[in-house]
């Protein structure tokens, strides 16, 4: 196909653009500068042939819902075909009707082919094609590589190919090498398979170190056993060693028993009786001694003591005088005391002796005054001190007031003089908003007239000297001015629309007559009524024969017989004919119809808009009449609407703000009177108060304050002032009273103080301190002359208490008959020491006596003892044929009996500790274990045993250490998981090597392939390939080279090579590089011509290509695009004004088309 | 607890295996629990199955012919007998006792049982319906590796294998627990007991034209399985289908695209590893129209030579070449195979997209 068309709608950076291709030439170059849309529009052809990617980038200004690329693209066949594609999922073409279509709408322009097979093969860049140029050299011609590369596109292939080869050779080879993949896995694999093997349990292995175990185990039985004989052994060695010391020792005890023998026969308790006896009688002895010795000494006490009745009947009277004593003792002692309370009295007295002017020995007790005088004195000192300070400080106070009042009055008397006795004119605060108002009055008066001012001029402007000139002026309100306007443009539109209507209406009617003349032209139709007409001819020719037919009568005449069929014939026939043609031209027939109704209703509509145009003109100029009769006047001035309605506005203005300055001027007026009276006062307080006038309106106002202020300060002080002199004309009258009172006490006191001063004994001019310090001393007085006489008192009885005493005293010691001394206290005293002793005597006789009678009972029961004692021991010695008064033999013969026990005893003991020693075994036993045999051989015997013990010991240690390792390799065994390790790992390399192969063997195969299929193409394409091409190639390089051949080079490949003009042979290395480019891109072309012709072609499309050519290698090759764009559409684009020019002669030529697309609106 | 035979897989040499089943067997003596086994065919070729010193509570029935084993305290008898050699191929069922009266019967039969089997030989084969009439109240089956109740009046029940060996076992594996009540049974639950479970997911990547898209489909589909596996590794086989145009770039990128894969593997939170990545895409066809390009006419040359067989004769040489190589440990019999079926086409799909214009960058 040929694109013919390309528009692009928000796409890319436009929002719309549409390319035209003119089918004149096959060659197309598009040129535009950079940024002229070069890429997109290539990119756009990709994405209408196959769908715009999900991605695009050039959704970016627009966003994608707005984004189409359409084409038209004329086929082969001739057809066209038109589409558009959008952005999105499913059905994303679309036919000129709008209707959705899936890809298959584009299949009978793509064929099979892919967009990346299509961009490759049909799209060529500057690079592409340099690159395409420079593998050529690398290829050294290579026809495979050529026929693959330049003629299909394929660019990686080759190099695909020999990754391959490099990879499977890396994989695997029959060839071992430590470098292949799989014989590494095959090492690890076999050295795996090693461990695994190496590392198994058998049987065998399994049942050999059970037997080692069970062998150590039974070893270690036996140790064991041996060592439990050997210390059994060992143990009755040991016994015996000990066991016989002791029965050696037990055979000499009962050796020794034999010497006892004579003391035998003894009764068991012999021992016993006979020493309890001994001890019997001895004891007896001894308490006979003892209770005598007792019983005279008591005797000797009781003798020793002796009482005095006499003493002991007095005790009363000695008990008295004690205690008497201790009185007339205790009297004395204190004597000396009472002395000096009485001297201490008489000092204390001596003041006030000498206060009353008395001598030293007066008798002051007579001259004791009473309480009340006391009291009086002391009262009347009291007042006296109390009097004195409040007199002063109440006359100082007197004279302070009286000079405060004075001052006060002083004050008082000025503030009359200035008139501050009464409040000023007005409050200060009336006046604090004036200055502030009166300003502000006046600035708005200011602007009030400005304003009046202004408006004046504006009415001026409007042409009118006065407001109510302008206010009684006819003339229609804003508002009806603008509905005015509105309704004349509705007018107008509506006349427009009809015109429009009309003038439709008769594009109809002409065109529906060109239609009926187009009808008719092809000949008259036939028309239902030349059909009736024709079938009435029929049927007419028709009745003869029939009515013949039927009767059975033919005419005889043949010739008439053949008019009339014939004459049948033609009008069947030309029945037939306008039946067939009305049937097809029934179409036409209906058409005609049509269009003449439609021209018929489209005369209808122009009549009727004709008329609907002339009533709405008639509408409008009967308004416009209206209007101006409203308003004469005014409209003589502004005839027109829109400047009617400029003045309308401007009128209403002007009314409107002299209203508003109207309101103004009220309330200016209504403020001012509101201030009048406020300033009318000022002025009077000026006036009063002298006040400068001449001042700033706002000073004066400011003056008047302060000096109200002042005035009101000053008549606050006058009021106080006032206030406070009553106070103190008040305080000073109660002041004036107190010292009065004062006063007149003090006369009292003078005249009493005398009186009772003297009544006391004092002078009656003695000061108040003093007299006090008398009345204290008076008081005193009382009490020490009491006490003196007390003390005096005391004396005397001591003395009469001391005479009595030691009358007594004598008197009672010449009854008892009992020196005594002088002093009877001390001779009191003594007495009762006496008694006391006498006292004592006695109590200690009448313990004593009892113990006494005790003492001869017991002497006698002691003797009776020791008598029977005697007795018993007589008859035990007799019983034992021993002398009874033989003391000694008697214990000779207890003691040996005593010894023989002692020894049967420790026969016993020896007995049992041998049993105890020899582990319990009876002495038989123990002694046939003994034998008798000598220790030192025992002894030696046991130390072999010993030593063979600790050897068992180590023995058996190192067969348990045995029989566990025996153990720990079974239990290990279980344990093992090296041959698990060792099989993963195998398998691992098992796997390894199954991945590597499989690689291996799909790249092997498929390289077979693809090289098989690539000779099997090469040897089709090859010759018609290289024909074609070296046709291309001889055109494009100007007669340079005739052609291309094939030919084989140094290694065996069959290589491409050029044929000079001359007749020489060039291989691809020595082309430039100009050459080689021109002869990639001749295959390239010859590949596409295949293609067109096996298919529907596709346009080729190139990218600036000439960009590496020089101008004569340009210029032959945009002829060569030219003769090949005969065949197939190229589009090339360029930004090269050169290419451009280049390529102007072949536009003039008919060979090319130019399209320069920064022009394409 | 019952054991249905194929303990061990064939002769292993390894005594290892033998202690680890051992022990375990003690570990049940030492909680009192007792076990009934039959050998199966695979134990048949294991030497030494049945000289393995097992503990006083595992018991082994015998190969000649059927025995019973009676539990009076909780009232059961247990019915079984061992393959005698690996290949049984008559009826061992039909010789079963019959069911001992009043007590709950439980027969062990290792057997490909009708319409079960699957690709698992067909030993000892019985069918549902023998089973049924002959009177037990519970079928222990074991030989098939697929978890199956093939009925349940009475309950004839195939446990499965405990782990799934390769990618067509998927899916979760384990034991059965059946409990019994009054000689019934009241509940038979299937426990998952596997430690890994493979998958086999195939996606479909019709209608993706980015790469960022394709990779986005398949991470859905894998992390919706993962979810199912309950947090175990999941061993993955992934095959990509559909018709797509990143086909060529994809089949010329294989490695890149499975790296890509296991790239995506390890940002989900589950434990993946790819075991294989298959593509099976297409190009979306075109209009079945000719295409006379160069490209066109080699892509087409490339189909046809596919189809030849003198490119199975190349892939023959090759195969003869590897298996002189490759040890047969590496189990390679069965990838010579494997290789021989798959390799026609994935190299004719590389070759055609070599010959595309698929990756074209700008020169």
């Amino acid at each position: 196909m040929r694109l013919t068309e390309l528009g692009l709608e928000k796409y890319g950076g436009f929002a719309s653009r549409e390319l035209t291709i003119p089918e004149t030439a096959g060659l197309t170059v598009v040129y535009g500068a950079n940024e002229a849309g070069k890429s997109t529009c290539l990119e756009a052809i990709s994405d209408f042939l196959f769908s715009i990617p999900k991605n695009t980038q050039r959704g970016s200004l627009f966003g994608y819902d707005g984004m189409r690329v359409g084409a038209s693209m004329l086929m082969a066949d001739g057809s066209t075909l038109t589409l558009k594609r959008r952005k999105g999922n499913g059905k994303t073409l679309a036919d000129l009707s709008g209707t959705a279509l899936d890809d298959t709408a584009l299949a009978p322009v793509l064929g099979a082919i892919t967009r990346e097979r299509f961009e490759t093969l049909f799209g060529l860049n500057h690079e592409t094609l340099r690159n395409g140029g420079e593998r050529l050299l690398h290829a050294d011609g290579d026809i495979g590589r050529l026929i693959v590369e330049a003629g299909g596109g394929l660019r990686t292939l080759v190099s695909r190919l020999e990754g391959i080869n490099g990879e499977a050779d890396k994989l695997f080879d029959t060839r071992r090498s430590v470098n292949r993949v799989f014989y590494q896995q095959l090492t690890a694999f076999e050295a795996a398979e090693k461990t695994a093997r190496g590392a198994q349990l058998t049987r065998e292995t399994f049942e050999q170190t059970r037997k080692a175990s069970l062998a150590a185990g039974g070893k270690l039985e036996a140790l064991r056993t041996e060592r439990r004989s050997l210390g059994a052994s060992t143990s009755r060695l040991e016994r015996v060693l000990r066991v016989a010391p002791h029965l050696r020792q037990l055979a000499n005890l009962i050796l020794d028993l034999v010497g006892y023998d004579d003391v035998a026969p003894f009764p068991d308790d012999f021992v016993v009786r006979m020493r309890n006896a001994l001890d019997q009688r001895n004891g007896a002895e001894k308490r006979l001694e003892g209770a005598i010795e007792r019983r005279n000494r008591l005797k000797a006490r009781l003798d020793a003591l002796v009482v005095n009745p006499g003493l002991k009947a007095s005790e009363q009277r000695v008990r008295d005088l004690a205690e008497r004593a201790i009185h007339v003792s205790k009297a004395r002692s204190d004597r000396a005391n009472r002395q000096r309370e009485i001297d201490d009295g008489e000092a204390q007295l001596a003041a006030l002796r000498r206060m009353l002017g008395l001598p030293a020995d007066a008798n002051l007790a007579q001259l004791i005054p009473d309480q009340s005088a006391l009291n009086l004195v002391r009262s009347l000192a009291d007042e006296m001190m109390e009097r004195r300070p409040s007199l002063a400080s109440a006359r100082t106070r007197l004279g302070e007031i009286a000079d405060s009042l004075a001052e006060i009055d002083d004050c008082l008397k000025a503030a009359r003089l200035a008139g501050h006795d009464a409040l000023p004119e007005a409050s200060s605060s009336t006046f604090a908003s004036l200055a502030a108002q009166k300003s502000a009055h006046q600035a708005r008066q200011k602007s009030l007239d400005t304003d009046s001012v202004t408006l004046t001029g504006r009415l001026k402007a409007l042409g009118f000297n006065t407001i109510d000139a302008l206010a009684t002026l006819p003339s229609p309100n804003v508002d009806d001015i603008r509905s005015e306007q509105a309704a004349r443009e509705t007018l107008t539109s509506q006349i427009e629309d009809q015109a429009k209507l009309q003038r439709q209406a008769e594009r109809e009617i002409s065109a529906g007559e060109a239609e009926i003349g187009a009808l008719q032209a092809s000949g008259t139709i036939a028309s239902d009524v030349s059909l009736a007409e024709a079938r009435t001819l029929r049927a007419d020719a028709w009745r003869p024969i029939k009515s013949a037919y039927v009767a059975g009568q033919l005419p005889d005449d043949g010739t008439a017989r053949l008019a009339v069929a014939d004459g049948l014939e033609t009008a069947i026939l030309s029945a037939d004919e306008l039946a067939d043609r009305r049937a097809a031209e029934a179409e036409r027939a209906a058409s005609l119809a049509l269009t003449l109704r439609r021209v018929a209703e489209a005369r209808t509509a122009v009549k009727t808009a004709e008329e609907e145009a002339a009533a709405l003109v008639a509408q409008t100029e009967v308004r416009i009449a209206q209007w101006r009769n409203s308003f004469p006047q005014v409209l003589i001035k502004h005839p027109e609407l829109a400047s009617l309605l400029q003045f309308g506005q401007a009128r209403q203005l002007v009314l409107d703000e002299s209203e508003r300055l109207r309101i103004s001027a009220n309330a200016l007026a209504l403020e001012e009177a509101q201030l009048a009276p406020t300033v009318e006062l000022l002025e009077r307080i000026e006036q009063n108060r002298k006040l400068d006038t001449t001042l700033s309106f706002a000073a004066r106002v400011s003056a008047v304050q302060n000096a109200i202020s002042r005035h009101e300060q000053a008549h606050a002080e006058y009021t106080r002032d006032t206030r406070d002199r009553l106070d103190s004309e008040r305080q000073h009258k109660l002041v004036e009273a107190e010292v009065e009172r004062l006063s007149d006490a003090q006369g009292a006191w003078d005249t009493a103080w005398p009186a009772a001063t003297g009544a006391l004994g004092l002078k009656p001019n003695i000061s108040p301190v003093d007299a006090n310090s008398a009345v204290t001393e008076w008081v005193g007085a009382r009490g020490v002359l009491s006490a003196i006489g007390q003390a005096r008192q005391r004396l005397k009885r001591m003395d009469e208490d001391e005479a009595s005493l030691a009358k007594d005293v004598r008197s009672l010691a010449t009854e008892l008959a009992i020196e005594i001394g002088e002093d009877c206290v001390v001779a009191a005293q003594m007495l009762l020491a006496r008694f006391t002793d006498n006292a004592t005597a006695q109590t200690q006789y009448d313990g004593v006596l009892p113990d006494f009678e005790e003492a001869k009972v017991e002497a006698d029961q002691a003797e009776e003892a020791l008598g029977t004692a005697r007795e018993e021991l007589a008859t035990l010695a007799a019983s034992a044929k021993l002398d009874g008064g033989d003391d000694g033999a008697l214990l000779d013969a207890a003691s040996r009996c005593e010894a023989r026990m002692a020894l049967c005893d420790e026969i016993a003991l020896a007995e049992r500790t041998a049993t105890d020693v020899g582990d319990k075994l009876d002495l038989t036993a123990l002694r046939a274990e003994w034998d008798e045999r000598d220790l030192d051989e025992v002894r030696a015997e046991l130390t072999e045993q010993t030593s063979r013990a600790a050897e068992i010991e180590s023995e058996i240690e190192a067969a348990i250490l045995a029989e566990k390792a025996a153990k720990d390799d079974l239990a290990a065994y279980l344990s093992q998981s090296e041959v698990n390790h060792a099989v993963a790992e195998r398998e691992a390399a098992a796997a390894q090597m199954h991945l590597v192969l499989e690689r291996y063997l799909e790249l092997s195969v498929a390289r077979e392939l693809v090289t098989s299929a690539m000779a099997t193409i090469r040897a089709e394409q090859q010759d018609p390939l290289i024909a074609r091409a070296g046709e291309l190639f001889t055109a494009t390089t100007l007669g340079e080279f005739a052609g291309i051949e094939t030919d084989i080079d140094d290694k065996g490949h069959p290589v491409v090579v050029g044929r000079r003009a001359n007749g020489g042979i060039a291989a691809v290395a020595t082309m430039s590089d100009g050459t080689r480019d021109q002869l990639f891109l001749a295959f390239r072309l010859a590949s596409l011509e295949n293609y067109a012709s096996a298919t529907e072609p596709l346009p080729f499309i190139a990218d600036d290509i000439l960009v590496h050519f020089d101008d004569e290698r340009s210029q032959s090759t945009l002829e060569l695009l030219a003769e090949f764009g005969k065949i197939n559409q190229v589009l090339l684009f360029t930004h090269h004004r050169s290419v451009r020019a280049l390529a102007e002669p072949l536009v003039a030529a008919q060979l090319a088309n130019i399209i320069d697309l920064d022009r394409v609106a | 607890m019952l054991l249905a035979g194929d303990i061990f897989d064939g002769d292993l040499r390894n005594f290892q295996t033998g202690l680890y089943f051992m022990a375990g067997m003690r570990r049940l003596d030492e909680a009192g629990i007792s076990v009934f086994m039959v050998l199966g065919n695979h134990d048949s070729a294991n030497r030494f199955a049945d000289k393995l010193s097992l503990s006083g509570n595992v018991h082994v029935f015998p190969k000649t012919k059927a025995a019973t084993h009676r539990l009076e305290d909780v009232g059961v008898a247990i019915h079984g007998r061992s393959f005698p050699r690996p290949d049984v191929s008559e009826d061992l069922a039909r010789e079963y006792p019959a069911a001992t009266q009043a007590l709950f019967n439980i027969g062990v039969l290792h057997t490909a049982c009708a319409g079960s089997e699957g690709h698992h030989a067909r030993y000892a084969p019985c069918t549902p319906e023998q089973l049924t009439n002959h009177g037990y109240d519970y079928w222990a089956l074991g030989h098939v590796h697929a978890h199956a109740v093939l009925g349940e009046h009475p309950h004839i029940v195939y446990p499965g294998n405990l782990q799934g060996r390769h990618p067509r076992e998927t899916g979760p594996k384990g034991a059965v627990l059946v409990k019994v009540n009054d000689g019934r049974v009241t509940s038979l639950e299937h426990r998952a007991l596997d430690v890994v479970r493979w998958a086999s997911i195939i996606v479909d990547v019709s209608g993706t034209s980015e790469h960022r898209e394709l990779l986005d489909v398949i991470r859905g589909h894998i992390a919706q399985s993962a979810e199912q596996a309950d947090g175990r590794p999941i061993a993955l086989r992934l095959t990509v289908i559909g018709t797509t145009p990143l086909h060529s770039r994809l089949i010329l990128e294989r490695t890149v695209f499975r790296e890509d894969v296991e790239t995506l593997l390890a940002t989900l939170s589950d434990d993946v590893w790819l075991e294989k990545l298959r593509l099976d895409t297409e190009h979306p066809a075109a209009l079945g129209m000719v295409d006379p390009t160069v490209a066109g006419r080699l892509d087409q040359e490339v189909v046809r030579l596919s189809q030849d067989g003198a490119i199975a004769q190349v892939l023959e040489a090759r195969l003869a070449d590897i298996r002189t190589k490759l040890p047969a440990g590496a189990h390679a019999d069965a990838f010579i195979e494997q290789m021989r079926v798959e390799i026609p086409e994935r190299a004719a799909a590389l070759a055609r997209s070599l010959v595309s214009e698929a990756g074209h960058a700008p020169d």
